[in-house]
């Protein structure tokens, strides 16, 4: 098969989404479509003005977005809730906020329709089905996406970070609203560059189900890890055993105290694998800092990894590759 | 790709052009101009730039924001920190059920090192040859260079939905790394010959595409993807003066280019009997690369000595090949499980190596030992480890709605991992799990899970392994040690009034490592979270949360060249020793969001987060009696980060922006803490460029921004 290389592909998409830009970008001189709401859910407007309006600037209710669903489709008829004079869940009115209102069934009514969507493939095998998470706990219906995002992704909290570039809503926030413990790693000194704006949740987790372990997006660590980081993909002449297994042996990756992400601090992380007769074996205690006349080089900057520092595989010869010396 | 997808996409591009043309485009967006002002004390500003272009000085911050809507179509473009390290560009858009794409180019710097943190007596840095005289000149005369480098990933996206139940998608992005990281690597072959740090070039591209096809619908989801990617480095090696070897030039291998092809096939059917979704996936995946080995390495009296390799390219040939499974069900109403199956197998097939370099070449081992000594003239030959592994997974979970508000869910996963590896080859972990959520109370969820796990296996060191280190006869690893894992996550909800949100979460994880003579033999981590929000984030919100962890490794090691059986007496020379190491961390911050008018609306934040490590040290009674301090200072931080934002809308068009935010961070630890780039001297000699080892910050950052809308 004939590959495409990455720049043509680039160049390819480029002229699409020229071409479209082109095509659409004249017509803006004309009037602009206004959707309204459909007639059976005009009653709504009665009493949820607000939440109609807010409805028709969201994806589903496009200025013209005359597939999309409507109020009823998604809330269930509004005749008993109009007869019983509203309120909360009054005439089985379903509501996304009420939490008496069991997930799947939420869930239900979104999949209605977005069941064969190719992102929700493995939501039944998901984590988030299991722990009774409903499309609503994340998503805001009737949100508008924030700066950057074309998805309305729910942020009940204050933004508490550190001074960010990046004006864009970040998913983070979304997903540490439940995974609160996730939060605190990810502002630790050694994290990706999420908080950032740089990576994202998603960049790992499918959020909408797999088949994987914590829901990744590989079936396996490394092979999650290398998308990323191809460097350390190898293959190596000298490898390292729980490298090629899990990156999560030696690294956290949401966030550590040590730099790399390293779970614990070298040398001990490497010690509490390798011993030996002499210096895999030897203590590296608090005298061996730079303040001693003669600093331990096994445990200033880097520890271990100042001598063996290709310590993912070498392909060196010998044993400079062996020892991980080059 | 065929060409005759490719000038299909490229005609749907012009004939949906006119198309398009007649569909009215509602148009919005805003355009933003504004400056930030850094203000920071710093001797290296690394760690405040880590992720962040936040140049000292004024510098201009600019970004647009574009939507368009349609009755069919949808547009969206997006761009911030123009012009800056940080820059991010997305474009995305479609037509509804139609199609949809993405364009994207996202950059950033790393930022690792500058200043007193970047210093080097090597020349050609940036380079794949840097030299230095030997001896070396004096730390002042060293040079600085820049230790970061800019990461720029661009790529699109483009799917086909027009054909539903079909689609068809493509994807391809290609990430560029250029810069300089500080690698490091010993002088000679014993510890004493000491280390040098080399700065080393980074350059280097991963390229990605991946086309898939599916059928997709409510009933059921069957897709194939294939998927390529590549990674290039234009650096093979980097040569380096070497004091150690008569200042000759020594060769460090870096990173190989890869291939990595893999091709997926997954898919699920829906509304099986009793109420059942069967979801499976296979990948098969292949990474390859092709290496020249080096035929001769700077060695012993500074010459060029023979590798004598037993091919002079190594070609990598790695397969993974993976299945999943699992069935959901519901048997009953208040009932559902899962059974799940599944199977990583991973084989090298790649060049198996040997090396026969002379005996007293220097290419061989510091001892006489055939296995660690790669000597020519032993029966054993220098040959590496092929690793490979296969793991099988089975698990089956039940979950039983006792009633409306109570919810029990257990579970058992039993894994069995054979591994052609010198010390474990067979490891088999069984899992169990409950867990209950409760929800009796309209203002309150708790949800409690309690996860034991044991891990058994077969440790079976290499004979050849044990003749090298005898030691490892008593050595267990700690990743494929006996373990029994005790976990229990706590989780409440608590939303007592309205507008009033509580939450905590702990976390107890323990690993106890079983029949480890020498090794890791207890790890520990306990978390604590709590949070409270309050107010309609519609006006007013405010939210506090407080988080601390203790994590402890706990390990036992033997030192010495008499018995290497931890159960012998010890004495001065050999003898046990154990490590107790504490890595502690707390976090304090709150948040609050303001509309104070209608136009106005005020935005703060203020976090305190702390680490503090701290390692112990025992001797075995009868030991070394030499006193063995504690680390004291261990990755020890302080952080401190406030910001504070006004947002003013003018009117519908102008919004006025203004901002400050202060930080100030503080580092200490035994690794860096007097760092004087120097150690020992001569030829043996150490040297740093400082990395990490000025950490410290503080800094104020001002800024305004004005945003049209439009």
């Amino acid at each position: 098969m004939a590959c495409l290389t990455g720049f043509t592909a680039l160049r390819l998409l480029t002229v699409v989404a020229a071409g479209l830009l082109l095509g659409v970008a004249p017509a803006s001189a004309q009037a602009p479509a206004q959707r309204k709401p459909a007639p059976e859910a005009a009653v709504c407007q009665n009493c949820h003005a607000d939440h109609v309006e807010s409805y028709l600037r969201t994806k589903h209710g496009q200025g013209g977005n005359l597939k999309g669903p409507d109020c009823q489709t998604c809330h269930g008829n509004a005749d008993a809730h109009v007869a019983a004079g509203g309120g909360k869940g009054a005439g089985g009115i379903l509501g996304f906020n009420n939490k008496a209102q069991p997930a799947e069934r939420k869930a239900a009514v979104c999949l209605s329709c977005h069941q064969g969507d190719r992102h929700l493939a493995f939501w039944d095998s998901g984590a988030h089905r299991k722990q009774d998470v409903a499309c609503s706990d994340c998503h805001s219906l009737h949100g508008t996406p924030g700066p950057g995002s074309t998805i309305a992704l729910r942020k009940l909290n204050p933004t508490i970070s550190p001074y960010v570039t990046t004006e864009r809503q970040l998913e983070y926030e979304t997903c540490t609203s439940c995974h609160r413990q996730i939060r605190s790693q990810l502002t630790k000194p050694s994290h990706h560059p999420i908080i950032e704006g740089k990576v994202t949740c998603s960049n790992c987790h499918n959020p909408h189900g797999a088949l994987s372990k914590a829901m990744v997006k590989a079936e396996s660590i490394p092979q999650l890890c290398t998308t990323c980081h191809a460097e350390k993909r190898g293959p190596f002449v000298w490898g390292h055993p729980p490298v090629e297994e899990n990156c999560l042996t030696c690294h956290n990756s949401h966030g550590s105290n040590h730099a790399r992400l390293l779970a614990e601090k070298a040398p001990n992380v490497c010690q509490d694998c390798h011993d030996a007769s002499r210096h895999p074996g030897t203590i590296y205690d608090g005298s061996g800092g730079w303040n001693a006349a003669t600093p331990n080089t096994r445990l200033i900057a880097r520890g271990c990894v100042n001598c063996h520092y290709h310590i993912h595989g070498s392909n060196a010869p010998a044993m400079r590759g062996k020892f991980f010396l080059r | 790709m065929k060409r005759t997808l490719l000038s299909a996409l490229v005609a749907n591009a012009f004939i949906a052009a006119p198309a398009l043309a007649q569909e009215a485009m509602e148009w919005s967006g805003s355009v933003s101009a504004g400056v930030r002002n850094v203000d920071s004390d710093a001797q290296d500003p690394s760690k405040l730039n880590e992720y962040r272009d936040l140049e000292e000085g004024n510098s201009g911050i600019f970004g647009f924001e574009l939507r368009g809507r349609s009755q069919q179509n949808y547009f969206n473009a997006y761009g911030e920190n123009l012009g800056r390290d940080d820059q991010y560009l997305d474009l995305n858009g479609g037509r509804y059920n139609t199609f949809k794409y993405r364009l994207y180019s996202d950059q950033l710097r790393h930022n690792f090192g500058s200043g007193p943190g970047a210093l080097s007596p090597f020349s050609g840095i940036g380079g794949a040859t840097i030299t230095a005289p030997s001896p070396l000149p004096a730390v002042p005369l060293w040079g600085s260079f820049d230790h970061s480098y800019k990461r720029r990933d661009t790529g699109g996206m483009f799917e086909l939905q027009a054909t539903s139940p079909w689609y068809f998608r493509v994807e391809a992005n290609e990430v560029r790394r250029d810069g300089i990281n500080v690698y490091a690597g010993a002088n000679g072959t014993s510890p004493g010959n000491g280390f040098t740090d080399l700065p080393s070039p980074i350059d280097w591209l991963t390229r990605n595409y991946s086309a898939e096809v599916g059928y997709s619908t409510r009933r059921g989801h069957f897709a194939v993807n294939l998927s390529h990617s590549t990674f290039e480095n234009e650096n093979e090696v980097l040569r380096w003066s070497n004091r150690f070897f008569g200042n000759g030039l020594d060769t460090t291998v870096l990173a190989p280019d890869n291939e990595l092809t893999r091709l997926s096939v997954n898919g699920n059917l829906r509304q099986l009997a009793l109420d059942s979704t069967l979801a499976g996936r296979f990948t098969y995946s292949k990474l390859t690369n092709d290496v020249s080995l080096q035929p001769a390495m700077l060695s012993t009296g500074g010459v060029n000595a023979a590798t004598n390799p037993s091919d002079p390219s190594f070609k990598g040939d790695i397969v993974k090949t993976t299945l999943g499974l699992s069935l959901n069900s519901r048997p009953m109403q208040a009932v559902d499980t899962k059974l799940y199956f599944n199977w990583i197998k991973e084989e090298n097939d790649s060049t198996r190596m040997s090396f026969s370099p002379a005996a007293g070449s220097g290419l061989t081992g510091g001892s006489s030992n055939p296995i660690s000594n790669c000597n020519s003239t032993a029966t054993v030959a220098c040959t590496p480890e092929m690793f490979e592994y296969e793991k099988r997974q089975y698990g089956a979970e039940a979950g039983w709605r006792v009633t409306r508000a109570n919810k029990l869910t257990g579970g058992l996963e039993w894994t069995d991992i054979e591994r052609e590896r010198a010390d474990f080859q067979e490891n088999e972990e069984t899992r169990l799990f409950a867990e209950w959520k409760n929800s009796s109370l309209d203002w309150m969820t708790s949800r409690l899970k309690y996860q034991f796990m044991q891990r058994t296996g077969h440790f079976h060191p290499h004979d050849a392994v044990l003749a090298a280190n005898p030691m490892d006869l008593y050595v267990r690893r700690f990743d494929v040690a006996n373990v029994d894992q005790s976990l229990v996550k706590l989780a409440l909800d608590f939303s007592p009034a309205p507008l009033l949100d509580l939450g905590l979460e702990a976390i107890y994880k323990e690993n106890k490592y079983k029949d480890t003579p020498l090794g890791r033999t207890e790890d520990t981590r306990h978390e604590v979270y709590a949070s409270i929000g309050y107010g309609d984030p519609k006006s007013w919100r405010v939210h506090l949360f407080g988080d601390i962890e203790y994590v402890k490794f706990d390990s036992r090691h033997r030192v010495g060249t008499g018995n290497p059986d931890p159960a012998t007496p010890p004495n001065a020379g050999t003898y046990n020793w154990t490590s107790k190491n504490e890595d502690n961390s707390w976090q304090i911050g709150i948040g609050a969001d303001w509309a104070v008018l209608t136009r106005l609306t005020l935005k703060a934040s203020l976090i305190y987060a702390e680490t503090d490590g701290h390692t112990d040290f025992s001797v075995q009674p009868g030991g070394d009696p030499t006193p063995r301090p504690a680390i004291v200072a261990s990755d020890d931080t302080t952080r401190v980060s406030a910001t504070l934002r006004a947002v003013y809308a003018v009117d519908r068009n102008w919004e006025l922006t203004a901002g400050y935010a202060y930080e100030k961070y503080r580092y200490s630890d035994i690794a860096y803490d007097g760092t004087r780039y120097v150690v020992g001297a001569g030829t043996t000699s150490s040297i740093v460029t400082g990395q990490f080892s000025f950490q410290n910050y503080e800094a104020n950052i001002f800024y305004g921004v004005v945003k049209y809308k439009f």
